[in-house]
């Protein structure tokens, strides 16, 4: 990590326009203010590193990455780049709105350096990867935001580059595409040279290494993702409640899991939120490519006996039974509680809990998937439990037995009178203060 | 609800033409009329969909299925090829990000052309226009060009606008990607006062948000109808969908099944029932309405509501799992017999995940000039990432009705960052997780198998 070769160096770098001022002469002109919208940025990136950039609108981060790939001069400073840099920066930057799909993708590769028979070459799989469609060969001006970025993505993933620019594209995308390009993006941090900018932190702490924090145009922080991301945070938090006067000001402060999940002591609990258990329906809407199929989803009690009622606010068992009829390499069994309308309530999966114990279900075998947890206290109406069998990781996954609605639940009375849920509370007390000199 | 349509489409569809050479746009031109040159694509064809008032309809589909260019129908900046758009009422619409305003105009000049041209009249535009900008809540940028607006200060101009010309439609494409977190809270706030009356239509890529806010979902496939129903219903299938494409062998994917509801749960499945909540001990429990809150009469003030962890430090940033504690202050200015608080913690979509009171709590009387505060402790669930609100209440519980004394909303927000894997409102700690082989008949556990994991609870 230490002698590794430094492919971008930015040194003081700073970019400043001149703002005309509201009532200056029209003629005269002069009333004008000097606007920096970037000042002294020290950066440098080894061959490898990922650097996620954070900041709230108009912090400087377009204008740093801009800067960065040349497409805008700096007023004072300089930057060293050296590769191949491809740039994903605002939406429609690079394509001329009139061509088409096709035109735009050859131009810009072209501009980035490919000889015409590596683009013939790699045109097929842009095209594939784009996932458009006919659109290719419509002009680039009839494209949903949502399908410029996809044509953008697939040309910066084919070209080979060495440095890789993003400005907070995955966020028009769809899911599957989304989904694509982060797969892409993992794959290109492992010999490549990534720039990032989102206002997704949780992305930025698990794409990047580093993550830069602009300010008003200057550099905040500079230090591990994690980190700066919680700090950017905390700051948001702080920021909203600056405007609440009466505040009292305390640090900011990191979240940390605290142990044993303490005893409950809700007063709700002296009220009842039974709730209804319908049996398993092997009839219930599934989909997936089979292998392996969910035999039962019940609730259980410690003995193991089926229970047909259980009670908001205690600890339950949820038991999802199923037969492999061929060997499930890396089987995830998991559940989800969707209300009414079919917001996910909540749910979970033995991935994060098993994912480092060798795991596999042979062929013809019947399994058991068991969670204990402790039931929040449910809003009266129905529920319909999702249970699945998927293969693979978390983030990437197919369908092996997936089935809606396997079980339905029905709390018919509920201490719950607003929310999706109600958290049990470990205590609710009220406590006379001296009173305010 | 008037049965009569607000939004009528019928046989709507969209062709462009795609010309595979560039000399055939020539030919076209002097021979088009007797040969047809060029290949037509139809980015959007045969939608049916007629839309009541009060109805909320979200569009859903992959990037370039023609939710876009079906939105841009119907809000009359596109013209179709086939079809017909019937409108009756004022659409407002919000499509890409600064379309209808003039980059070179003042935030100023720009509000008043965009009013102008859904139909206000000058007077009625300057009677809003504190209204619109006091929404919009821009500052002194309200008076420069919009060019040196940021995308956030776009967006807040254009939601400004839509939200207060009275329009009987409204015409949003990507809900959600609208301003900081007490901006999104204000959008939300106003879009579900508006579902109450109004039209809704809109795209999202958020199934949460489709689940949520709309209900019917029109599914687009390559421009033509997949599916047009429930939004439950049309979220399932598309997830499915999905999932097919996703899979290796998509040859064996299968979808199966029949959806039943929870009145399946029929006498003869279900156990005897349950005696009635029993009685308590006790006062009963608060109701009130949350999302219409009753009038402060005044007589106590919330100093603060915070998110605090265990150890009284205020929390701002959260991953969920921590036991964190929700303090309301409160001075009284009068005597109250009987104080009560409540809090609610509301998402980005402005929906209530968990809230509770001190109503079960025995009675506390205050003082005039007396401070109290309440103290709500729990495990925090795995909540979804994003910023969550905190809003506080206040009440007098007297013998015949429970009157709100204060109220606060919008100043106190937790940012979430969870590292739990599953996408519910309110994920849970397991205290344990199994994965376990069994015999082929009958419960008992086989030892140890293939993979056996209890997690302590953490």
């Amino acid at each position: 990590m230490s002698a590794r070769e430094i492919v971008v160096e930015a040194r003081a770098l700073g970019k400043s326009y001149r703002l005309k001022m509201r009532g200056a002469h029209p003629i005269i002109g002069a009333a004008t203010e000097e606007f920096w919208a970037l000042r002294n940025v020290d950066l440098t990136l080894a061959r490898g590193e990922a650097l996620g950039v954070i900041g709230e609108n108009g912090a400087g981060k377009s204008t740093l990455l801009r800067l960065l790939c040349g497409t805008l001069r700096p007023t004072t400073g300089m930057v060293h780049a050296e590769g191949r840099i491809a740039a994903l920066l605002e939406l429609g930057a690079g394509f001329n709105p009139n061509f088409t799909g096709r035109e735009n993708v050859w131009l810009n590769a072209a501009v980035l350096g490919l000889s015409k028979a590596e683009i013939a070459e790699r045109f097929d799989a842009i095209a594939t990867f784009a996932g458009i469609g006919e659109f290719i060969d419509l002009p680039v001006r009839l494209y949903s935001s949502g399908m410029q970025a996809r044509l953008a993505f697939a040309v910066s993933a084919h070209v080979d580059a060495d440095i890789l620019i993003v400005d907070e594209i995955l966020s028009v995308g769809d899911a599957a595409f989304a989904q694509k390009c982060s797969a892409r993006l993992e794959k290109f941090r492992k010999s490549g040279t990534l720039l990032f900018v989102s206002h997704n932190t949780g992305t930025v702490a698990r794409l990047c290494d580093r993550a830069l924090w602009l300010e008003h145009g200057e550099v905040r922080e500079l230090g591990p993702a994690a980190d700066v991301c919680a700090n950017y945070l905390a700051s948001l938090a702080e920021r909203a409640e600056a405007e609440d006067s009466k505040a009292r000001s305390q640090p900011a402060r990191r979240w940390k899991p605290l142990e044993p999940p303490p005893l409950v002591n809700d007063p709700r609990q002296r009220q009842r939120n039974a709730i209804a258990i319908s049996p398993f329906s092997d009839d219930a809407p599934w989909h997936g490519h089979g292998g392996a199929r969910i035999t039962d989803v019940s609730f259980r009690d410690n003995a193991g006996t089926r229970l047909c009622e259980i009670e908001g606010g205690t600890e339950v068992k949820l038991s999802i039974r199923c037969h492999a009829e061929r060997e499930i390499a890396e089987p995830i069994v998991g559940f989800m509680l969707r209300d009414r309308l079919g917001q996910n309530v909540f749910g979970d999966s033995t991935y994060l809990a098993l994912r480092d114990t060798q795991r596999r279900m042979a062929a013809d075998q019947e399994f058991v998937a068991d969670f204990i947890f402790q039931l929040p206290f449910l809003a009266a109406g129905d529920y319909g439990l999702t249970a699945a069998i998927t293969q693979g990781t978390q983030a990437d996954h197919t369908h092996v037995h997936w089935v809606e609605e396997a079980v339905m639940l029905n709390a018919r009375e509920s201490p719950v009178a607003r929310g999706i849920v109600g958290i049990p509370a470990i205590a609710v007390e009220i406590e006379k203060t001296t009173a305010t000199a | 609800m008037s049965s009569e349509p607000v939004v009528e489409a019928r046989g709507l569809g969209k062709a462009y033409a795609i010309y595979r050479r560039p000399g055939d746009r020539l030919k076209q031109l002097l021979w088009g009329r007797w040969r047809r040159h060029y290949e037509e694509f139809w980015a959007v064809r045969n939608v049916d969909i007629g839309v009541r008032r009060g109805e909320s309809v979200a569009i859903v589909g992959a990037n370039g299925s023609g939710k876009s260019t079906l939105l841009q129908m119907i809000c009359g900046t596109l013209r179709p090829t086939e079809g017909e758009v019937r409108l009756r009422g004022r659409v407002a619409a919000m499509l890409a990000l600064g379309s209808g305003f003039n980059p070179e105009f003042t935030g100023r000049e720009n509000v008043h052309v965009g009013a102008s041209v859904l139909g206000l009249g000058a007077e009625e535009t300057a009677a809003r226009f504190e209204a619109i900008a006091a929404f919009a809540d821009i500052g002194a940028f309200m008076d420069q060009p919009l060019k040196r607006y940021s995308s956030g200060m776009h967006a807040r101009l254009a939601f400004a606008l839509c939200a207060n010309v009275d329009a009987d439609v409204l015409v949003i494409d990507e809900i959600l990607s609208v301003g900081d977190a007490a901006f999104q809270q204000k959008c939300m706030r106003f879009l579900n006062r508006f579902r109450l009356k109004g039209t809704l239509l809109f795209v999202s890529h958020d199934s949460g948000a489709v689940a949520k806010l709309c209900d019917r979902a029109l599914w687009l496939e390559r421009g033509e109808v997949r599916g047009l129903g429930s939004a439950k219903e049309i979220n399932r299938l598309y997830l499915a969908a999905q999932a097919e494409e996703r899979a290796e062998d998509q040859a064996r994917f299968e979808i199966g099944g029949r959806s039943r509801s929870a009145a399946a749960l029929s006498p003869a499945d279900t156990p005897a029932p349950v005696a009635s909540n029993e009685p308590i001990d006790g006062p009963a429990q608060l109701v009130f309405e949350a999302e219409d809150p009753p009038r402060e009469i005044g007589g106590a003030q919330i100093q603060t509501a915070a998110f605090c962890a265990a150890d009284g430090e205020k929390l701002q940033v959260a991953g969920g799992g921590e036991v964190v504690e929700i303090r309301i202050d409160v001075q009284a200015h009068r005597d109250i017999a009987d104080v009560v608080f409540a809090f609610v913690v509301r998402d980005r979509l402005g929906q209530i995940i968990f809230s509770d009171d001190t109503s079960l709590c025995a009675s506390h009387r205050l003082a005039a000039g007396e401070s109290a505060v309440a103290k709500f402790r729990f495990l925090l669930p795995y909540l979804a990432n994003g910023a969550y609100a905190l809003e506080s209440f206040v009440f007098e519980r007297a013998a015949g009705a429970t009157v709100l004394l204060h109220h606060r909303a919008e100043k106190q927000f937790l940012y979430v960052q969870s590292p739990h894997p599953s996408n519910g409102l309110a994920n849970i700690a397991m205290r344990a997780v199994a994965l376990r082989a069994v015999a082929a008949r009958g419960e008992q556990s086989v030892p140890p198998a293939d993979a056996r994991l209890e997690m302590a609870g953490s």
